[in-house]
């Protein structure tokens, strides 16, 4: 009798205290639910590719996701090797990370003691991808980390990197992610590195060179890449970067986190 | 005699063939992911090993960089010095495995008279995604059907490392067959 | 059977470790080949490169070679003027980076180095290299990686490179340029002296001048409203006791290169004429006797001329605000003998009165003749606090040395002295002179000057403290001013200035 009663409690307490009327706020509310703590609930969306193609822009849709609040940490990230060997520094191969996998550990399960909280990065796409495989979860795509954190138009003072894992202070750390709108009240957080994404090798060669213009047809199939607002260097730095990646790269200002489909 | 001679030298020979089976740190067969072929056999990337392969990505769709990539294979593979003729395979993976269903890969291979020396490959989107990301290989799916891409063509030793690549294979084929040739001498 | 087991094993033992992706940089098929015209390359060397504003020497071969040439890219937090910082994004954490020099024919191995500590991917595109992005396809890469590529010297002339990663601008704004010359065959002509001068622009979101750290603004940058026009990198890279220095007679060749990223330069060197002008970094003189030339954006130019009369020469870009107000300035000192057969000097000055009056326009603030004015009685105040003191002196270094001179002296005939002047007694002028400017002649230590000094917008405290420093250095005493003194100028000049609008307007009716 006395689990009866608690399953009804348990559902009003999940699904929030704040009742608020209508249908698709009990849905979040009870998708809110469905994420775990440290995690944000981000409702469906659509994300504009910042390089549009062809005649117009396009959109892209985002379906709903649990969202690491915040980017993984050197301790959670010990966890990991430590239930999957393989992973381990003295163990992978070189085509699943490249020599400075983890460089600032001093040995397979030694972090710097005074980074435990703070992003691992010396971590290549493949280990991120196990991590959070492991986890249930994946690494955010292109299209979803961007409507995430790719804010607009950067702020007049672009402030400083809060975290380690930036060079020092990085003028453009607003560039490494900022809350999209909606999210700016939630818990999420960007510490000042850049971040893995799962399709990270979908932005094309031209963007590494200078202008918004796409490289000739020849090259690619499609009509060429322009994008869709060049003053947002936020998103040029992003891409640049991305397609400077290759999967087994460690980098010092590289890290990541996961997200889970929401069902 | 006869009979020792040839045990030892199957011996030998297992023991070669289980030393080189073990994929280097290097090499893109530790994906271990597996695909099928257009014919319907299922394929693990380490059974590729043994011969070298000029591998591709494409879609049959394509009708920009793709088939001049093919296209220049093809010429390639023809008038490939005979040293290294028997030595190399090819290999094409599509990176829209949800329109290029194995019969859409059968006409195609049927369209572009690719013969049994190349292998036509389809496998899991994270796979793609995966083998892309390892061969410094960008795509992206801009609309259904219709994907923006980088063009390269790449060389796999017989351990499946990476040996040499190249953006556009065309008419500068020499340091392709220099790779390969490269590769012979360590046999 | 043993033998055949060990013959077995020492076979396998053949399989050697391959080489992945890309073989060791060594000069591929490619580019050994020699396209027609080119010489035949011979030996290697390693590249000599230089920091601003010096030039490696004239190459001494005679034939093409291999170059290896070795680009690191540090991102670093330098100086950018008197107490403002930026982190640039430099090549050989210099900006502008080093000066390398080469010859025509010249097959240059060049490997391309991102810092694990940068932030950001770069990438190398030369000018003077033939082939997809000059380089940046090829060279673009993470930061903790390096790239190797090849490239052969095919045209001479004189040519900037700069880091063209997406976006490129950006790169630019940050100090990612620099200068590579390819020598002509037969070398250059010969000069005495060769120096290099890179102009480049920042954009700052904080206006000229401010303190602090200071990061990039992409809104000016769009808009091409820079904060700062340097030369070689930073305000004053090139004054005082970085002035560039010659002897009366010696010959002189400047490497001229502009990284903008958007402002066109007009290089001038005031009293001073370039004799031989390769335009646009050609290798080809193509004008005589030039007073400006034009560098473009993104490009270069060469001029060659002899220093005659001794004195320090202001070089600018002629585009005015950009030299007074956002650091375009640099110069180039002279030692030697006077000329007075080149240039007297003052030689008379005399009362001028036609007999005519002109007509009164407008309210014009006209100083009284200088009456001689009662030496302080007041104790020196050299004590007005050591932190306004410092702050007088940054103000001073920023504004006030590009004419006045860090020393106060000045410029004969051109730019009155600071150093024990007899002009600064009066307060109330000399408040009156930083709040509007001055024009026409006025009389210091004897001397008379007939110039333009502009306003410049500088703010109570600023102006307090820097007279209060003016007066207390350069061999001057007098009363430190506050800045409720230049308050009350203030306002009593805005009440003037109403009243003679009043006066204007109500004459017209």
């Amino acid at each position: 009798m006395r689990r009866l009663n608690l399953v009804p409690a348990l559902l009003l307490g999940a699904t929030g205290l704040v009742a608020e009327a209508g249908p698709a706020n009990q849905i979040v509310r009870a998708c809110t639910s469905a994420c775990r703590t440290q995690e944000i609930f981000v409702p469906a969306g659509v994300y504009k590719p910042f390089f549009k193609s062809g005649t117009g822009t396009r959109q892209v849709p985002v379906e709903p996701l649990c969202l690491s609040a915040t980017a993984v940490t050197h301790e959670e990230f010990l966890g990991f090797v430590r239930d999957h060997p393989d992973w381990r520094k003295s163990r992978i191969k070189e085509l699943f990370a490249e020599a400075s996998y983890l460089a600032d550990w001093q040995d397979d399960l030694t972090p710097q003691p005074d980074t435990l909280s703070q992003p691992v990065t010396f971590v290549s796409w493949f280990a991120a991808g196990a991590y959070c495989e492991a986890r249930g979860a994946r690494l955010p795509t292109v299209a979803e980390w961007e409507r995430i954190a790719g804010g607009s138009a950067p702020p007049n003072k672009p402030g400083t990197t809060s975290g380690a894992g930036g060079s020092g202070t990085a003028p453009f750390a607003f560039a490494m992610g900022r809350s999209a709108p909606e999210l700016a009240n939630t818990a999420l957080q960007f510490p000042g590195v850049w971040e893995w994404t799962a399709n990270f090798n979908s932005a094309l060669v031209s963007g590494r060179i200078g202008t918004n213009e796409g490289a000739d047809a020849s090259q690619f199939c499609g009509d060429g890449i322009r994008a869709v607002d060049p003053s947002n260097y936020g998103a040029f730095l992003r891409y640049s970067f991305r397609s400077s990646l290759r999967a087994n790269f460690a980098l010092k200002n590289l890290g990541f986190r996961c997200v889970r489909e929401v069902s | 005699m006869n009979r020792f001679k040839s045990i030892t030298f199957l011996a030998v020979m297992i023991l070669a063939t289980d030393v080189t089976s073990k994929p280097s740190g290097r090499s893109v067969y530790q994906l271990d992911s597996s695909w099928v072929e257009d014919n319907g056999r299922t394929l693990r990337l380490g059974a590729l090993e043994g011969d070298m392969q000029l591998l591709a990505l494409i879609y049959t769709t394509c009708t920009g960089a793709c088939p001049v990539t093919v296209k220049s294979l093809q010429m390639f593979s023809r008038n490939m010095p005979g040293d290294i003729k028997g030595q190399v395979r090819f290999l094409l993976v599509t990176v829209d495995p949800e329109t290029d269903t194995l019969p859409i890969l059968r006409e195609y291979r049927r369209d572009m008279k690719l013969d049994r020396r190349w292998k036509l490959l389809r496998g899991s989107a994270k796979d793609v995604r995966e083998l892309a990301a390892v061969l410094g290989f960008n795509y992206e799916q801009i609309e259904s059907g219709q994907f923006a891409h980088s063009n390269l063509v790449t060389v796999l030793d017989r351990q499946g490392e990476i040996v040499h690549q190249q953006n556009d294979l065309g008419s500068d084929t020499n340091a392709v067959v220099e790779a390969i040739r490269k590769q012979q001498g360590q046999r | 059977m043993k033998h055949l087991a060990l013959f077995a094993a020492a076979a396998l033992g053949c399989v050697a470790p391959v080489h992945a992706g890309y073989p060791e940089a060594s000069t591929s098929l490619a580019t050994a080949r020699t396209p027609p015209g080119m010489e035949e390359v011979r030996g290697e060397e390693r590249a000599v490169v230089t920091s601003a504003p010096n030039v490696p020497p004239p190459l001494k071969r005679r034939h093409a070679t291999k170059v290896l040439l070795d680009v690191e890219v540090k991102e670093h937090t330098k100086t950018l003027a008197d107490g403002v910082t930026y982190t640039y994004w430099t090549f050989g954490d210099d900006a502008p980076g080093q000066f390398i020099r080469v010859r025509e024919g010249d097959l240059v191995q060049t490997k391309f180095s991102n810092h694990p500590d940068n932030s950001v991917a770069h990438n190398i595109d030369f000018h003077s290299a033939t082939g997809p992005g000059g380089g940046g396809e090829a060279s673009f890469v993470a930061p903790g990686h390096s790239a190797t590529f090849t490239w052969r010297a095919m045209r001479a002339g004189l040519y900037l490179y700069h880091c063209v990663a997406a976006p490129a601008g950006m790169h630019l704004a940050n100090g990612m340029y620099g200068l590579i010359l390819v020598e002509p065959k037969e070398g250059m002509p010969k000069v005495d002296k060769e120096f290099f001068i890179v102009q480049g622009e920042f954009y700052t979101n904080g206006a000229y001048g401010e303190r602090g750290d200071q990061h990039f603004d992409m809104s000016k940058a769009v808009r091409e409203q820079p904060e700062y026009v340097v030369f070689n990198g930073r305000v004053g890279a090139l004054m005082g006791e970085n002035a560039l220095r010659m002897k009366a007679g010696e010959s002189v060749r400047l490497y001229l290169g502009n990284a903008g990223p958007a402002l066109m330069s007009s290089f001038h060197i005031v009293g001073e004429i370039f004799d031989d002008v390769y335009g646009e970094g050609g290798t080809k003189v193509n004008q005589h006797n030039v007073q400006t030339t034009v560098v473009p954006v993104g490009g270069s130019a060469m001029v060659d001329f002899e220093m005659d009369v001794p004195v320090i020469y202001q070089f600018v870009d002629h585009s005015m605000f950009r030299a007074f107000n956002k650091g375009a300035m640099g110069a180039i000192e002279v030692d030697g003998p006077t000329r007075p057969e080149i240039f007297s000097g003052r030689q008379a000055e005399e009362i001028f009165n036609p007999g005519t009056r002109l007509q009164r326009v407008a309210a014009v603030t006209t100083f009284a003749p200088p009456t001689p004015a009662a030496p302080p009685a007041q104790a020196a105040a050299s004590s007005a606090g050591s932190a306004a003191n410092e702050h007088g002196k940054e103000v001073y270094n920023r504004i006030c040395t590009t004419c006045h001179q860090p020393d106060g002296r000045g410029m004969a005939g051109v730019f009155p002295p600071l150093a024990q002047s007899d002009f600064l007694h009066d307060s109330e002028r000399a408040i009156r002179v930083l709040l509007e400017g001055l024009q026409g002649p006025i009389t210091v230590n004897g001397q008379t000057f007939n110039g333009v000094m502009p306003n410049f917008s500088l703010s109570d405290a600023e102006i307090a403290s820097v007279l209060s420093y003016v007066r207390t250095n350069f061999g001057n005493t007098g009363p430190a001013v506050t800045p409720t003194e230049v308050q009350r100028v203030r306002t009593l000049l805005a009440k003037t200035e109403s009243e003679a609008k009043d006066r204007t307007a109500s004459d017209r009716r």
